[in-house]
């Protein structure tokens, strides 16, 4: 692709990442900002993908639109709240204090951004391209596998000791409420967990 | 094709097909469906509309496109309307990548496995926003069933895949296609059906459930919740679930093929490296006659199995399914560390 065109496309899910997350935190019904998150989740794959991270592009859909969002929409679902339901709206000062906290974090994160050692030397070797420049093979499975299992390799077994102590936790809360052990357990625990990896 | 031009209008013409076909074969397959389930329970079937009934779907589009479209009272306008669409267009997209013919598909991606699981999982959240859209208690049991259903089976199909993909050492269907090539008919025990028989009975299984069809339509279920997720939609919106339905049964069909039974690969004809329209032709037909095969049983098992019920279909998801497949990756991660080739030892 033409470096114009991928800044095109870099553009579109950049508006659409930031208009629909903002939506998220402004919609009152849940499933409506559990819909903008999925859709702010596809932004930032695309994102991904033009960075040509395709694996992790396709990982970003795969688990956190496809898999996780869809166990949010299944609690939202239970719960099941209709406009009638919905708490009312927070006051001006609560309002206030969260837009306070939000430019807090945004004014830190972009002051540690624009500071940062690889920014300053990135910026003394010219401008910094919205898009770098990387070698084909870079996104791909073998290249994302081989960094996660030589370089990462510790950190990724200790992440599955992180998983397995919540399935043991989930198993373990699931299985209290119940007196007799011949029904199977709901199905909404089990598949809570299991999949949140 | 040097031309980018070129490239453009030849990749709009194989989208345009794939989708005007995949469009044609919907009607045709519920035709089938009418008349084999009829064959089964020993009835006629539909054979009133045109030669040998079959006029019947177009008669049926008709009635659908001039049916009243109602939005029932109390109904997330924005949601329902958008829910048959989530349901389409994911079944629609997954199939671009599967590979038709000798290298003939309308996506190349060297990831298409990944892209189908991706893409085909997203048409859950057309079953779910549909349910609860509906404002009503049947609808929503449904689709949260399906929400439910759909992320317990896919972890299923995904662990199933992962076993084909560490045999295969790729995640291009193509090559996968390629591997499953041998000489002969003795060359068939080249399958993936035959290399990895338990991933392709788990991967079958999920498949049924992914699509919805008996004996895992729980998400529909008429007996117990009038029609499930969809019991409030009418006319063309109706038509488009249902249309998805069909699609994504295709869609899952051809990935079987692709994974299990050899894809576009004929196994008396070499695979050659620079294709002619007759091989292309060829390779397109033995595709074809596959996945009708496979589409049979499909239907076939639909009018064949009772329903599960839903803590049956539960259980066996997380208790059967997961841990076979699981120990389905150990043994081939053995066998593969061994140097095997797993379970039938060919020269």
């Amino acid at each position: 692709m033409s470096p114009g065109i991928e800044q095109l496309f870099f553009g579109i899910a950049a508006v659409v990442a930031t208009v629909s997350s903002l939506l998220v935190v402004t919609r009152r019904n849940p499933i409506y900002s559990a819909m903008f998150l999925i859709v702010m989740f596809a932004a930032v794959s695309v994102i991904f993908m033009l960075l040509d991270a395709t694996f992790l592009g396709f990982m970003q859909l795969l688990v956190y639109a496809g898999a996780i969002m869809v166990l949010y929409l299944f609690v939202i679902m239970l719960i099941n709240p209709r406009d009638g339901d919905l708490p009312e709206e927070s006051g001006v000062t609560e309002k206030s204090f969260a837009a306070g906290v939000a430019l807090l974090i945004f004014s830190l994160l972009s002051f540690a951004i624009s500071h940062s050692n690889e920014v300053e030397r990135l910026s003394s070797l010219g401008p910094i391209p919205l898009i770098p420049e990387v070698s084909a093979s870079h996104g791909t499975i073998r290249a994302f596998g081989l960094e996660l299992f030589q370089k990462h390799l510790l950190v990724f077994e200790l992440t599955s000791v992180l998983v397995l102590a919540g399935i043991i936790g989930a198993v373990h809360l699931a299985s209290r409420g119940r007196k007799d052990g011949s029904t199977a357990p709901s199905a909404a625990g089990k598949g809570l967990v299991n999949t949140d990896v | 094709m040097t031309d980018p031009i070129y490239e453009i209008l030849i990749a709009i013409l194989k989208a345009v097909i794939i989708f005007a076909v995949l469009l044609q074969i919907v009607p045709l397959l519920v035709y089938f469906e009418r008349r084999i389930c009829a064959w089964i329970q020993d009835r006629i079937g539909p054979n009133r509309v045109g030669p040998v009934g079959l006029l019947q779907p177009l008669a049926d589009v008709i009635k659908l496109a001039f049916k009243e479209d109602l939005t029932p009272q109390g109904a997330d306008k924005w949601i329902y309307r958008l829910a048959p669409v989530l349901v389409y267009a994911p079944a629609v997209l997954a199939f671009t990548v599967i590979p038709v013919g000798i290298d003939l598909q309308v996506a190349t991606f060297d990831i298409g496995v990944i892209f189908l699981f991706t893409i085909s999982g997203f048409s859950v959240y057309g079953l779910a926003f549909g349910g609860w859209a509906s404002n009503n208690k049947y609808s929503l049991l449904g689709g949260l069933r399906a929400s439910a259903q759909m992320i317990s089976y896919e972890v299923a199909m995904g662990l199933s895949i992962i076993a084909i993909l560490m045999t295969a050492e790729t995640v291009d269907l193509n090559e996968i296609v390629r591997q499953q090539w041998g000489a002969g008919t003795l060359g068939l025990l080249e399958w993936n059906l035959f290399q990895q028989p338990i991933a392709a009975v788990v991967f079958m299984i999920a498949a049924f459930a992914e699509t919805n069809r008996l004996p895992f339509d729980l998400a529909e279920c008429e007996a117990e919740l009038i029609g499930g997720f969809h019991t409030e939609y009418t006319g063309l919106k109706f038509a488009t679930f249902f249309m998805g339905e069909y699609v994504a049964m295709i869609t899952m069909s051809g990935l079987m093929i692709t994974l299990f039974l050899g894809g576009w690969s004929v196994p008396w004809v070499e695979i050659p490296t620079d294709p002619s329209i007759f091989d292309v032709a060829l390779s397109v037909g033995f595709f074809t006659v596959k996945l009708f095969a496979l589409l049979f049983f499909y239907i076939w098992t639909r009018w064949t199995l009772p329903r599960f019920r839903y803590d049956q279909l539960m259980r066996i998801g997380w208790k059967v399914f997961i841990p076979v497949s699981l120990a389905n990756i150990g043994l081939t991660a053995i066998a593969g560390v061994l140097g095997w080739k797993w379970l039938i030892p060919l020269p």
